[in-house]
Formats: structure tokens, C-alpha cells, sequence
């Protein structure tokens, strides 16, 4: 008798232990990974106190590792080195009044917007010679220019603010390719990486990626709502950050919506964001903010926990 | 073990007859005991509540000693949700809730005994309403007709609803439903789909001096009926507007600004309306509705602060309303520091609080000091006149770390 009920037992305990091992193994399973992303933190701050005045946009010369940052209110471009050390600034001989984002266009020219007159500014940094233009769309609509950005054959691509579309210019700034939010919605910023688009749809939280031709490949909605989505950033292996600017915070999402973390307060101490305006990933894959309420660009870096 | 069962049996038996029979005991002393002090005329008036015109005081009531105040068995809503749940549940889940209904103070509209008015009422509804809403005592020359007849309940729903303003279901839906939509009232509207329009934008829903009940501040084409000024030009959405306000762009063409896209309308209808408003400059709906369309976190935040800024929803008193070249677009430019807005109500108080500008330099990024440094108006905060700290040490210790 003894001998039967030590085997139940047994049994019994060895089924108990089964239970609670595929238990753990579920549970493990649906445990979102977020305690394993990777911490960001803050490498690098530039300019100095005192030398821009709210930047609003940058640039990044991945090839001779240097930042660009437009400050809006001097009407200046000033260029710092990657340790952040100040090289050089630039007025285009006063013809900047209120720069608000800049592009690299063939190497030694520049595309800037100029707020002030609603006109792009063609500088070539070399002769020193300012061109102006003021692209219209297709049916003749002045575009309230927004963020700019070039692709690696040149190629200007401008969002227009009235419309929430982004269009690609040619050479002679006619509109080539529209780029729409075609579930309704307005774009609010965008990014080229490679030979993709990725637009932010602000309404509906969505991001967009498109093929540089225009055409969409896949709509993504974001599966955590955001305040006011302002800016995205997108790296290299598609992982997906977005600015939240009212909440002072960066999201991460992979590249089907899912949210994988978050980083960031409001504040003006290092780290904290204060009316954050862009996100911008540089050469190192460290995530650039341009922290306009704080006067500064803050450079985060990955560290793995 | 047969006999055992039937003992038990019994015995249960015996206790739950025994609790019957001591309830209906208290029962009909309540029936019987509670109208020799408390004066019946009161609970028999015209429309009485059930339990007391069940004489069931003890519902609500418990005749010897309870927690609360009134001998009540639980406080405010509590008690009448025990009866009237699925209202409770519709006031908790609803979008928009009336704010007594909201905080539980069913007593402030109902009368828990007995009344003349329907529904248990404190008073006839239209004075019961305005006992609050008082802004919309003040006669006007035309009147709504539910609104004169005392009828706010044929648009409103007192306790919760799905749409804005507590009304009963979707502004122009509910309009129609007595103004139909006739041939004569379509073409007044330029032949637009009625179902489509916003009734709310051009007309006052209670009262108004105007005829047609349009509201008081009109733009002027529609107000001299030339509505093809605007409806014939094919200038485009935008420029609409534009063709007779061409200097209002300029103060577009800032580094910030409130350039909306919309491609189907022009942009400046975001937050203003093109016909009649209740508001300066035209603006949509009460101050700081427009702002609320695309603003709503920074409007939830603000709900929760403890210490909140008086008029902290007219955005208009601070903030640019176009184009700022300054974060947040407060009023004012940056030679003032971004404190215009504060200064303009606030103007002797640099004479004796904390140097700002360039007196005084924020360690924390470098910046010149303003009020924003240390206050934080817009969002409100925990701490008294809007601090970001405490005031005793909290907040300068972020500066002044050897305090």
C-alpha cells in the first residue's frame, strides 16, 4: 500500500511540476520585452550656452561627420565638428532671416527654407551665391514649406504644410511625385533613409513608407497613442522613434507599430527634453534631438543593459 | 444520517423564517413608527419616490444609527446607484457628464422624498437649470422656443451623454428633427446637404438679439448676405480668406505657427468660422474650444493640477494664435524674454521676486531666466502659484544647490 501511494505521489508532483514549468513558459511568452530594450542616454550636448537661440532643425554630413543646426531666430547655419566643437557659422550674406530647416544638395550646395518669405534658398557655399525660388504644386498652389530633405541622387522632396503632402522636385522644382496619406490625414514630418520614405501622420498616428517614386508599401499604425506627435526618426534596421513633443518623450516602435519603449521628461536639465523640435539618427546611429526649448542639440546613445 | 439531514434542515429552516419574520417586524415599525415625528404632509406631495410611498424609510435610511449624515446607509450617489445603477453606470462611461450628476450630488437637482415636478425635481426644470447656467437669464430678443417654454430636456439629457454640451444626440441631427429639412430651409443654405452642416456654428441654440437666432459677431459678407464674395471665388481653399486678408500671411511666415493643413477647406477654418460666431475674431465655439481640437492633452493635463491658472483655458490671453518665432508662441517677442504675456497682468512683480533676462542665467541649460522657469502657468502644477517645486526649497535647490 505504502509502495502505490509514494508512486501517486510521485506522479502527482511531477504533473504539478510539468504545470508550473509550462506556466512559466507561457508567461514568459506573453511578457512584453520592454525590460529588455536598450537604455539611451545622453552622449553629447552642444552648441554652448548662449550661441543659438531655439534651433529648430539640423542637418548631418554623415560623410565628414560633422552637424549642422539652423537657428531661426539669428537667421544663421553654424556647423560643429562630432565632439560638438563650434567650426563655423553662416548668414548667406544676410539673406537668412528666419531659417527653418536645411538640406544637402550636391556636394557644396545647400537647400534652405526661409520662413519668413515662405521661399527656398539655393546657396552655393563655395561662389557664396544665394538663389530663391518659390515652388508651386501641380495645379499651381503656393506649398507652405515645411521640413525639406534630399535623397542620395539629389532629388529635393518638400513637405508642404498646407496640404499635409509631401511632394518630390525635380531639377526645375515641378512637382514629380506626390506623396499622400491615403487613409485621410495630414504628414507633419518625414525622412529619407536609403531609398525609402517614412512619413508621420499625425491624426491618425500612423506612419507611412513609400518608395521614393511615389508609391506606398505599407501603412503602419502605431499601437500606443501619442500626444502630439511631431517628429520620426527611422534607423537602419527600421526600428521606428517618434517625438512626442507635449509629453517630452521618444517612443520606439519596430516596424509593424508595436511599442517597444520609451525615454525622456520635460525639463532643462541634461537628458530632458523642453519643446523638443527633431529627431535625426547620425553616422553612429546615435539619435540626435534638436532640443529647441532648451537651445541645444542633445546626442543619444544606445547602452545596453 | 437521514434523520441528521432533516434536523439540519430544520433548523435552517427555522433561522431564515425567523430573519423574515424580524424584518418584517422592522419593516412595519418603519411603516408604522417614522410618521409620528416626521411630518407625513412632506413625503405626500404630487410625485413621491417608491420606497417612500412604499413607507420603506429603512431603504435608504437606518432608524437607529448610521455612518452618515440623515441616518443614510451610504453617502451621495452610492446610496441611489444601489437602486438606479444602470444611470450610474451611463453617467461613468459616458463621454460628456453633467458636473453634479458627475460628483455624485443627485440632491442638488432631485428631491429623494417626494415633489410637485416630474422626475422628482427640485424645482421646475428651466429654474432649476438656470439656477447654475445663470449667462442665459439675461433676456434676449429671440428666443428658441423649447428654451422659453422651459424645456431643456428636449435637447439636453441632464445626467450624460455621448455628445458635446450634453445634448441628446448629434447638434444638427437633433435640430432636424423638428426644423426639417425643407426645400425653404435648404435653399437659405445655399442648397448645402443639411445633414452636413453645423447648425451650432452659425446659430444660438438658447436665445439671441439677432433674428434666426444667428449669433451675435458676424463676418461681414455673410452679415451684408453677400455670400458670393466668398462661395463664387475660385482662387482656391486658402486663399479664399487670403483675397481680402492678404496681410494676415505675414504672420503666418514665422519659424512657429499654426498653419493647419486641411485640403478640402481653407486652413484659417480650423479655428475660426466663416459665418457668425459668439467670439471675437470668429473664433469656433467658447474660448478655448478651437484650441482644444488639436490641443486636448494639454487640456486633460490641466484638469488634474492642483494649482491652475485663473482663465487657463483662454488661451488667447498668453499664447500667439498665428506665428510665434518663440517655443509655446507665447505673446510678445524674444527681446522681452517670452514674459509679455505674464508682464501684461503681472507687471510689478519683477520688482521684488526672483532677477530675470539677462541679470540672471539658468544653470540648467544656459538659458536667460524667465517666468517659465520657475512657473508653469499653462499645464498647472502641484505646488501653490504654479511652481515647478516647492516653494520653501524644492524649487530653488535645482539652482542654488549649497541652499
Amino acid at each position: 500500500m505504502r509502495g502505490i501511494d509514494m508512486k501517486n505521489i510521485t506522479i502527482r508532483l511531477i504533473i504539478f511540476h510539468l504545470c508550473v514549468v509550462t506556466l512559466l513558459l507561457a508567461m514568459a511568452a506573453v511578457t512584453p520585452v520592454y525590460a529588455k530594450a536598450p537604455e539611451w542616454v545622453s552622449e553629447l550636448i552642444f552648441p554652448a550656452p548662449q550661441q543659438v537661440s531655439a534651433p529648430l532643425a539640423m542637418a548631418i554630413d554623415s560623410e565628414r561627420q560633422r552637424y549642422y543646426v539652423v537657428d531661426s531666430q539669428k537667421g544663421k547655419l553654424l556647423s560643429y565638428a562630432g565632439d560638438g566643437a563650434a567650426l563655423a557659422d553662416f548668414d548667406a550674406a544676410g539673406a537668412l532671416q528666419h531659417p527653418t530647416d536645411m538640406s544637402f544638395a550636391r556636394p557644396g550646395k545647400l537647400w534652405v527654407v526661409e520662413r519668413e518669405r515662405n521661399c527656398l534658398l539655393y546657396i552655393d557655399m563655395s561662389s557664396q551665391q544665394v538663389r530663391e525660388f518659390s515652388p508651386v504644386t501641380s495645379s499651381g498652389k503656393h506649398i507652405f514649406i515645411g521640413h525639406i530633405a534630399c535623397d542620395s541622387d539629389h532629388r529635393l522632396y518638400v513637405a508642404d504644410r498646407f496640404s499635409g503632402r509631401i511632394y518630390a522636385l525635380d531639377d526645375n522644382l515641378q512637382v514629380v511625385y506626390a506623396f499622400a496619406p491615403h487613409s485621410g490625414g495630414h504628414f507633419i514630418d518625414f525622412k529619407i533613409v536609403g531609398k525609402q520614405l517614412w512619413a508621420l501622420e499625425r491624426e491618425q498616428q500612423a506612419v507611412y513608407q513609400f518608395t521614393l517614386d511615389g508609391k506606398q508599401q505599407q501603412r503602419i499604425t502605431l499601437d500606443r497613442p501619442l500626444r502630439f506627435p511631431y517628429s520620426i526618426a527611422v534607423d537602419k534596421t527600421r526600428q521606428l522613434y517618434i517625438l512626442d513633443r507635449a509629453s517630452a518623450k521618444i517612443f520606439h516602435f519596430t516596424t509593424a507599430g508595436k511599442y517597444v519603449a520609451q525615454f525622456g521628461q520635460k525639463g532643462s536639465r541634461r537628458g530632458q527634453l523642453n519643446y523638443a523640435a527633431q529627431l535625426m539618427f547620425d553616422w553612429q546611429q546615435r539619435l540626435c534631438v534638436v532640443n529647441q526649448g532648451n537651445d541645444l542639440i542633445e546626442v543619444f546613445s544606445q547602452q545596453h543593459q | 444520517m437521514n434523520l441528521r439531514a432533516t434536523q439540519k434542515t430544520a433548523a435552517m429552516l427555522c433561522a431564515v423564517s425567523a430573519l423574515l419574520l424580524c424584518a418584517n417586524m422592522a419593516c412595519a415599525a418603519t411603516k408604522n413608527s417614522c410618521y409620528a415625528c416626521h411630518d407625513k404632509a412632506a413625503f405626500t406631495q404630487k410625485v413621491i419616490h417608491l420606497p417612500v410611498a412604499q413607507q420603506r424609510c429603512d431603504q435608504c435610511h437606518n432608524p437607529h444609527l448610521a455612518r452618515y449624515a440623515g441616518l443614510l446607509h451610504k453617502q451621495g450617489a452610492e446610496l441611489c446607484a444601489g437602486c438606479h445603477a444602470k444611470l450610474t453606470k451611463q453617467i461613468k462611461t459616458q463621454q460628456y457628464a453633467h458636473q453634479p450628476a458627475l460628483q455624485g450630488q443627485c440632491n442638488s437637482c432631485h428631491n429623494p422624498h417626494a415633489t410637485n415636478q416630474t422626475h422628482l425635481l427640485n424645482d421646475e426644470s428651466h429654474t432649476l437649470c438656470l439656477s447654475c447656467h445663470d449667462e442665459l437669464r439675461t433676456p434676449e430678443k429671440f428666443v428658441h422656443a423649447p428654451f422659453a417654454q422651459g424645456k431643456c430636456a428636449t435637447c439636453h439629457d441632464a445626467h450624460s451623454s455621448d455628445n458635446p454640451m450634453l445634448l441628446r444626440s448629434q447638434a444638427n441631427q437633433l435640430c432636424l428633427g423638428c426644423h426639417q429639412s425643407t426645400s425653404k430651409l435648404s435653399t437659405k443654405h445655399l442648397n448645402r446637404d443639411m445633414n452636413k452642416i453645423d447648425c451650432l456654428e452659425c446659430h444660438q441654440p438658447h436665445q439671441a438679439d439677432n433674428k434666426a437666432l444667428l449669433r451675435g459677431i458676424q463676418h461681414q459678407p455673410f452679415q451684408q448676405g453677400k455670400c458670393q464674395v466668398c462661395h463664387n471665388n475660385n482662387s482656391g481653399t486658402s486663399a479664399i480668406c487670403l483675397t481680402c486678408h492678404p496681410d494676415i500671411m505675414a504672420s503666418f511666415n514665422q519659424p512657429l505657427n499654426h498653419v493647419i493643413p486641411d485640403s478640402n477647406t481653407s486652413f484659417c477654418f480650423s479655428c475660426h468660422t466663416p459665418h457668425a460666431s459668439q467670439q471675437k475674431g470668429l473664433l469656433r465655439g467658447y474660448p478655448g474650444e478651437a484650441c482644444r481640437s488639436c490641443h486636448e492633452g494639454k487640456f486633460e493635463q490641466r484638469k488634474e493640477s492642483l494649482h491652475r491658472h485663473p482663465n487657463d483655458n483662454n488661451c488667447v490671453d498668453c499664447h500667439q494664435l498665428h506665428g510665434s518665432s518663440m517655443p509655446a508662441m507665447p505673446k510678445g517677442d524674444r527681446q522681452n524674454n517670452g514674459d509679455t504675456a505674464c508682464l501684461g497682468c503681472h507687471e510689478n512683480h519683477s520688482n521684488f521676486s526672483h532677477p530675470t533676462g539677462d541679470k540672471a542665467h539658468d544653470p540648467r541649460n544656459g538659458k536667460a531666466m524667465n517666468c517659465a522657469s520657475c512657473h508653469d502657468p499653462c499645464n498647472g502644477t502641484i505646488y501653490k502659484y504654479n511652481l515647478r517645486g516647492t516653494s520653501d526649497k524644492g524649487l530653488c535647490i535645482q539652482c542654488h544647490a549649497g541652499y
